[in-house]
């Protein structure tokens, strides 16, 4: 009977499929997935979607035609048909772990769900040894690498915080394949924290939060990407909340990524921030240019592409704010190359790339330097111009010198003439006298660092 | 009032109606794409009436054409939809998105945007976002969606010579069953905005007067209806 019955909706559906266009038999008609139940001798065709949204929209839209089309298909017995937001969706090609694929059925045992059925979602291409490691995320590297080594233990919980497109997911990932390399039947979960909030969301819909807490409470290694994203969602942080603990008792591994350190976050409760900072706290920075290239040539490699290191040097050069970024230029050579069958040299490269650099030449400019190293040392921009020597002037001034030279393809008599027609030497000096200070001060040298962070991305 | 939704693809913005002038890279990679081949997103920029709705819709036909379904979103049409609206779309293996600068600067769309992003690739799906101007240009406020766009290789569309320009309108005319002369294709560039959208609407308007009036689209035909109806070129 429920054969018969879904293959009335098979039937149904390719009826839409004809009277849709594509694009709206897509998007609305094909996530819904049916369901049969009896009761009472009455046969009902629930329909389940994804969410709320879709629920509402077929009912506005589609529900007559649906309803029309169904007892048009099945003359012998009346079959309503119902509508409701499920918690199951359809799988993923690759089959990943989460709490919609295994968790929130409620015909199936949480039992069943941790011991059996368990495959990792783990992202198999991020590993300890193809993260490329500099002064900007070796700390990191290495702290990732002890908790993978001895997970749930002293560094736990574990946080990476950094800017946009800096690896802190591959270090998730790479600390997830490590766990399975030791012990292939290790419970590991890798999630953004928006599909945390989903779950929940759905379970608490369908009445099914048992089994989401059995389930995210089940796992050895929980790996949470983007918790900034919790940022004013109480409900899902009051039950992240207790998952942490709960994982936490269990001596089982937490490690959270962060786009800035946690107490910074607006909008999450102090008690949670706190949690976080338990454990170990990683930031990663921006790539300097030697890791910079060391990627791009990594990257090259990885897609059996000779990459010349002037050309690496080049491109990370002149792209600076993140890997996402240079790897984006980085494939957009690749693609030219590959259509118009020509060599990757440096002159192929500047043409290819000539709108992106142009437009990364744009964002950086002298003026733009002078202005925010101004603001970031609270000194009038009439004094970065100006011929007063004054230290409080005169450091922000050479800072300004030094960021214009590693920044933008300015000459040294041109960055002069911008800070008041001064001498060609005087840019010179103030570049030499940073680098000196950024090696002997730590003071300087966060300061370099935060200015640099602050151009570029 | 009941807000009508229609995703329907120009059936005439195909890869074969387009005229790639300098762009033959861009196409030659998003013909590949729509093949399930090469990278799984990618990002195109362009100033309006340089034909990027065309591409983007021809990736959907493309993929059409190789059994894959697909789907494309104009988001100047679905912002009064709400950002919901992209919760299902990472179900369709080729998704193009387009419009996408409208959105800056609101939070609710920004971050709906980088969850579709994220689950259109955590999917190994494939996804081609288009805009108005370059990523760090669109004024996007939450850096994670940013770095997300910048990701993949980007490609700006760029305007036609006039050469090609002419072509183009020739072309389209030889599709709505009359002939262009070199003349008129060139007294429409020198007089009217030159970006093609306002190019080849300007056309589709003269072949309609035309019709009506059964008159042969001539020079003078041209001057004297554009002359008389300044709208024709809105």
């Amino acid at each position: 009977m429920e054969t018969l019955e879904l293959s009335l909706w098979e039937r149904c559906l390719g009826r839409l499929q004809s009277e849709l266009s594509g694009s709206l038999f897509n998007v609305w008609i094909r996530p819904l997935r049916a369901e049969i139940r009896c009761q009472d001798s009455q046969t009902y065709l629930v329909l389940l979607a994804p969410n709320k949204f879709v629920v509402d929209w077929i009912r506005q839209h589609h529900l007559v035609r649906i309803v029309e089309l169904i007892n048009e298909l099945s003359s012998t017995h009346s079959v309503i048909v119902q509508l409701e937001v499920s918690s199951v969706i359809s799988p993923p090609k690759e089959h990943r772990a989460s709490f919609q694929d295994i968790g929130a059925s409620s015909n199936v045992s949480s039992e069943t769900v941790v011991s059996n059925d368990f495959q990792s979602n783990v992202n198999r291409s991020f590993t300890f040894e193809n993260f490329v490691q500099g002064s900007s995320n070796q700390l990191a590297w290495a702290a990732a690498r002890q908790v993978a080594t001895d997970p749930g233990r002293e560094n736990n919980p574990m946080l990476v915080y950094g800017g946009v497109g800096l690896g802190k997911t591959h270090l998730l990932h790479a600390v997830g394949n490590h766990i399975l390399s030791v012990n292939p039947n290790a419970k590991v979960l890798y999630l953004h924290s928006e599909r945390f909030v989903a779950d929940m969301v759905r379970a608490l819909q369908n009445h099914t939060m048992d089994a989401f807490k059995r389930f995210y409470r089940s796992v050895d290694a929980l790996l949470i990407d983007d918790i900034q994203f919790f940022s004013g969602k109480d409900r899902s942080q009051e039950e992240f909340f207790h998952t942490f603990n709960a994982l936490f008792e269990g001596k089982q591994q937490i490690i959270m990524t962060c786009d800035r350190y946690p107490k910074e976050i607006k909008g999450i409760e102090e008690r949670l921030k706190s949690r976080f900072g338990w454990g170990l706290t990683v930031a990663v920075e921006p790539p300097e240019l030697e890791t910079r290239v060391a990627i791009l040539m990594q990257k090259a490699e990885q897609a059996n592409v000779e990459l010349l290191y002037e050309v690496a040097f080049f491109i990370g050069k002149r792209i600076r704010s993140n890997v996402r970024e240079l790897e984006g230029a980085l494939k957009r050579v690749i693609a030219n190359a590959h259509f118009t069958g020509k060599e990757i040299t440096l002159d192929f490269v500047k043409d290819a790339l000539k709108d992106l650099l142009y437009l990364q030449d744009k964002l950086v400019t002298v003026d733009n330097i002078q202005k925010t190293v101004a603001e970031y040392y609270k000194i009038k921009m009439s004094d970065m111009l100006s011929k007063r020597r004054t230290r409080s002037v005169a450091r922000p001034r050479q800072m300004a010198m030094a960021m214009a030279k590693e920044l933008t393809n300015h000459s040294l008599p041109e960055i002069a003439e911008f800070f008041g027609g001064r001498d060609h030497t005087t840019v010179l000096h103030a570049c030499r006298k940073i680098k000196e200070l950024v090696e002997t001060s730590t003071d300087i040298a966060e300061d370099y660092k935060n200015l640099l962070r602050i151009l570029t991305t | 009032m009941q807000l009508v939704l229609d995703l329907k693809l120009k059936s005439d913005a195909t890869f074969d109606n387009f005229m790639p002038g300098k762009n033959s890279v861009i196409i030659d990679v998003l013909k590949a794409f729509a093949q399930s081949k090469g990278d799984s997103y990618c990002f195109l920029w362009s100033h309006p009436g340089n034909g990027l709705s065309h591409v983007l819709q021809a990736v959907c036909h493309q993929a059409t054409k190789n059994s894959l379904e697909s789907i494309y979103l104009p988001l100047s049409e679905l912002l009064v939809f709400g950002a919901d609206f992209l919760e299902g779309v990472d179900a369709v293996p080729v998704v193009c998105i387009d419009d996408i600068h409208l959105i800056a600067g609101d939070a609710v769309w920004e971050e709906a945007l980088f969850h579709a992003f994220n689950r259109i690739h955590e999917r190994g799906h494939r996804l081609v976002l288009g805009a108005h101007h370059a990523a760090v240009d669109c004024g996007f406020e939450l850096k994670d969606l940013l770095s997300r766009i910048t990701w993949g290789a980007s490609y700006s569309l760029l305007e036609l010579c006039d050469e090609d320009k002419v072509k183009l309108l020739q072309q389209a005319a030889k599709r709505r069953g009359f002939e262009l002369s070199l003349d008129i294709a060139r007294y429409l560039l020198a007089h009217y905005p030159r970006d093609m959208r306002t190019q080849l609407s300007i056309l589709e308007k003269l072949d309609v007067v035309s019709l009506q009036a059964k008159h042969k689209i001539t020079l003078p035909f041209v001057k004297s209806t554009l002359s008389s109806s300044p709208s024709l070129e809105s």
